[in-house]
Order: structure tokens, then sequence, then C-alpha cells
């Protein structure tokens, strides 16, 4: 509970922080709200690491799961930093960008589950030609 | 006088003896039947010949037994697959709860989910799958061996022409299955399963009536194989039953007026030697009744048991993704299907192989 009241915490102050800033150096206001941002980050990847070795430690003891799991790890990974990288667009009045931003991640999320398609595909061939 | 009276019943301990030499061919002819199925589909079989009869009530006691030997096996698996797509559900709920499911994303969670439960599910399912076809080769496989002797069995106990035109049937329709099966249905379920899944990831309505269109089909399919089947089997049950019995009455009218004396006494005792053919008759048909129910024990018990599972777990599922619940009544509708084609199959010699034990008509 402590860690959520100190990451809430260090968001609120950089949002008041940048709201002051704004003012005079819009600049200066994003780069305190990335700044916030990363180190945000940097704790929720090291929780997100105790939920992946979980969800591994899980997945090891049901076989057949491995590729689908890592699939969507992958796909929940990039879907997450491409919306991070879009609303600190449009917090930056980049909303052209921001929208890039998330088609990118899109499509990135979308090429990623191609392998699923292959076992897919690899799978139904297998049992029809056997 | 007196060596008529002799002569008598010498004939009448004759045919009274040839009863236990009956039941011992009989017996003879379920043990060789045996030996035509499987090791593990023939416990019922087994189970069921004595010492000096088969009787069908403890072949299935043996079954029943089998079954329930097999069902926390086959729990265990259903469970192991439900809890797969529950973990994968609970990801793809995580993913909506940070908002990232948001307009784009939506397609590409739709995507990564469907693709991902589909795949988890028809690796699971491929076991199954491989259980059903095994199934249709087995029966193919026995009823090859089932038919000639159940027929034989049949065409001595006074029912050749009925006998005659069930093996026909059973033949043709064995190897037609077997077609229908790997040319129709197993394409079908897989073109249903891919339609729905693509339906799901592009949100299409097309693909899923398409896929209900043809799921429609193979089910209307199963119902009318089996109706005509059943239809066919009762015309002509009907009309070469009445052929067997018009010619029994024929023979023993012949036989009574053709034979002087003694014609009356023979035509009678024809009666007890049919009787003995239609014991072997009976022990061959239980010996088939129970391979058919070993056969398709297995396969039954692991698709039925898969098919519940996976609507628990769309049910629980439902209520922390949508999606997911959507990609896991896709599976369990495919589960369903086997099991139709696997019942449908199995009824179809079922129903032959009592009628063949009914003996004369239906």
């Amino acid at each position: 509970m402590e860690e959520a009241v100190r990451y809430v915490t260090l968001a609120l102050a950089a949002a008041l922080a940048g709201l002051l800033i704004k003012r005079q150096e819009p600049g200066l206001a994003l780069l305190v709200a990335l700044a916030a941002g990363i180190v945000i980050l940097t704790g929720l990847w090291q929780m997100l690491n105790v939920l992946i070795a979980f969800v591994k430690e899980l997945t090891a003891k049901l076989a057949g799961l491995e590729e689908a799991v890592a699939v969507l790890l992958r796909v929940l990974g990039i879907m997450l930093i491409s919306k991070i990288g879009s609303s600190l667009c449009k917090d930056a009045g980049e909303s052209a960008l921001a929208l890039q931003v998330e088609l990118v991640g899109n499509a990135l999320a979308l090429i990623a589950t191609i392998p699923l398609f292959h076992g897919l595909l690899a799978l139904v061939g297998s049992f029809l030609a056997g | 006088m007196k060596t008529l009276r002799v002569a008598l019943l010498l004939f009448a301990a004759l045919s009274l003896g040839a009863l236990p030499v009956f039941a011992e061919t009989g017996q003879k002819e379920a043990k060789a039947l045996t030996e035509a199925l499987p090791a593990d589909a023939a416990v019922g079989a087994e189970k069921a010949q004595g010492e000096d009869s088969v009787e069908l009530n403890r072949g299935l006691s043996a079954l029943l037994q089998k079954a329930a030997n097999l069902l926390p096996q086959a729990i265990r698996y259903g469970v192991a697959c439900g809890a797969k797509l529950l973990l994968i559900a609970l990801l793809v709920s995580v993913v909506s709860q940070m908002g990232l499911d948001q307009g784009v994303g939506s397609l590409t969670l739709s995507a990564a989910t469907a693709l991902c439960i589909v795949l988890v599910g028809v690796h699971d399912m491929t076991g199954i799958l491989g259980m059903g076809k095994q199934f249709v080769e087995d029966l193919n496989a026995f009823s090859k061996a089932l038919m000639p002797t159940l027929t034989a069995a049949s065409a001595a106990a006074g029912a050749p022409a009925a006998a005659l035109a069930r093996q026909t049937v059973v033949m043709v329709v064995s190897d037609l299955l077997i077609t229908a099966l790997y040319g129709l249905f197993l394409p079908l379920i897989y073109a249903i399963l891919a339609l729905r899944t693509v339906g799901m990831v592009s949100d299409n309505p097309l693909f899923p009536r398409l896929a209900g269109s043809m799921k429609q089909f193979v089910l209307l399919a199963l119902r009318y194989m089996l109706v005509l089947y059943f239809g066919y089997l009762t015309v002509t049950g009907i009309i070469s039953g009445t052929a067997d019995t018009l010619a029994r009455r024929a023979a023993k009218t012949a036989i009574t007026t053709g034979v002087p004396v003694v014609g009356g006494m023979i035509s009678e005792a024809t009666d007890s030697v049919l009787a003995g053919a239609a014991m072997v008759r009976n022990s061959v048909g239980v010996v088939g009744v129970l391979g058919i129910l070993g056969l398709a024990l297995l396969p039954l018990l692991y698709t039925g048991i898969n098919y519940l599972t996976l609507r628990l777990v769309a049910s629980l599922s439902s209520a922390v993704s949508d999606k997911s619940a959507a990609a896991i009544d896709i599976l369990a509708d495919t589960m369903s299907m086997l099991f139709a084609i696997i019942v449908t199959i199995a009824t179809m010699l079922l129903i032959t192989v009592v009628t063949g034990m009914k003996g004369v008509g239906l």
C-alpha cells in the first residue's frame, strides 16, 4: 500500500509541477511529465516482472500454453508502451502523432500474433493430413 | 412300430443334444469376435462371456466399471484444458482493465484473444479428435469381422434374406462413413472453427453466419444419415423378413406333407435347431453390442467431459472477459459436433446389431 501511495504522490506532484510550469515553459512541463513517467514505469516494470514470473510458473505447469502466453504478454507490452507514448503526445498537443503512435503499436501487436496463425495452420494441416 | 419309436427317441435326443453344441459354438464365435477388438475396448465383451453363456448384463457392468475408472482421468484432462483457457481469459481481462482495448486496440485484442484461445484449445482438442478418428477406424474394422459372423448366425437361425440385406448395407455404409468423416465432417468442423475465429477477429457478422449454416448442414447430415439408414433397415427388414417367414412356413409345409409319417415331427424339430442357431446369433450380437459400446466409451467420455468443462469455463470467463467467453464457446461448439458424430456412427451400428439379434423382421 505504501508503494501505491508513493507512486500516486509522485504522479500528483509531477502533474502539479507541470501545470505551474506549462504557462511559461510548455516543453519543460512535458519533460517533467516524462521524467515522472519514467520513474513510475520503472516501478511498474518491477511489478510486471513479478507478475510475469508468476504467469510463467503457471504456464510451466500447464503444457501447450507457453507460446500463447508469450504472445499475449508481448501484445500487452506493446499496447501498454504505445498507449503511454500516445498519451504523452496528446499532452504535448500532438494528437496526429498520438494517433500514429497508437496505430504503430496496434500494427506491431497484430504482427506479434502472426506466430499464432502459423501455429494454428500447422496444427490443422498436420491433423487433416494425418 | 418299435423301430419307429426308437428312431423318434433317438431323433429327439439328438435335437436336444444339439443345443449345448450350439451354445459352445456361440461362445467360440463370441471369443473370436472379442479378439477382433482392441484390448482396451474388449473389456465388456470379455466379461460377458461366462463358462456356459454370454450375458449382456455382465458386460454392461464391466463397461460401467471401466467408465467409472476412466472418469477421473477425463475430468483431469478437461480441467487442465479449462485452466489454460481461464488463464488466457484473465490475462486478456488485465489488458482490458488497463483500458488498452479502446479504438483500434479493440481489434488487436480480439485477434490476440481469439487466436490464443483457439490455438490452445485446438492443441488440446487434437488428442480428442484423434480419439474420434481412431474410433471410426476401429469400428470399421470391427464391423468387417462382426457382420459376416452375425449374418451367418442370423441365416442359420432362419433369416437369411434379412441378414444378407443388413450385411450389405453395413459394409457399404461403413466405408462411406470413413470417407464422410475424413472428406466432409472433419474439414467442415475445422472450417467452422476458422470462420468463427475470423468472425471474432474482424467483427464481421458474415463469418459467424456462414459458420452457423455449415454447422446446421453437419447436424442435418447426421440426422438424415440416421433416418435414412434406419428407414432402409426397416423397409428391407419388413420385406426380407416377410420373405424369410414365408420361406420358413413353406419349407415346414413341404416337409410335413412331403415326408410320410414323421414329416410333422421333423418340421417341428427344425424349430429347436433354429432356436439353437438363434443362441449363436444372440451370443454374437451381445459381443457386437458390447464391442461397439467399448469402442465408443473413451471418445464419448472425453468429448462429453470436455464439452461440459468448456461451457463451464466460458461461463466463468464471461465475468472477466466477454471476448474470451465467445472464443471458448467456439471450442465448445466444435466439441459438441464431434460428440454428435461419434454418437450417430455408434448408434447406426448398434441398431444394425440389435435388429440382427431380434431375428426375422424388425
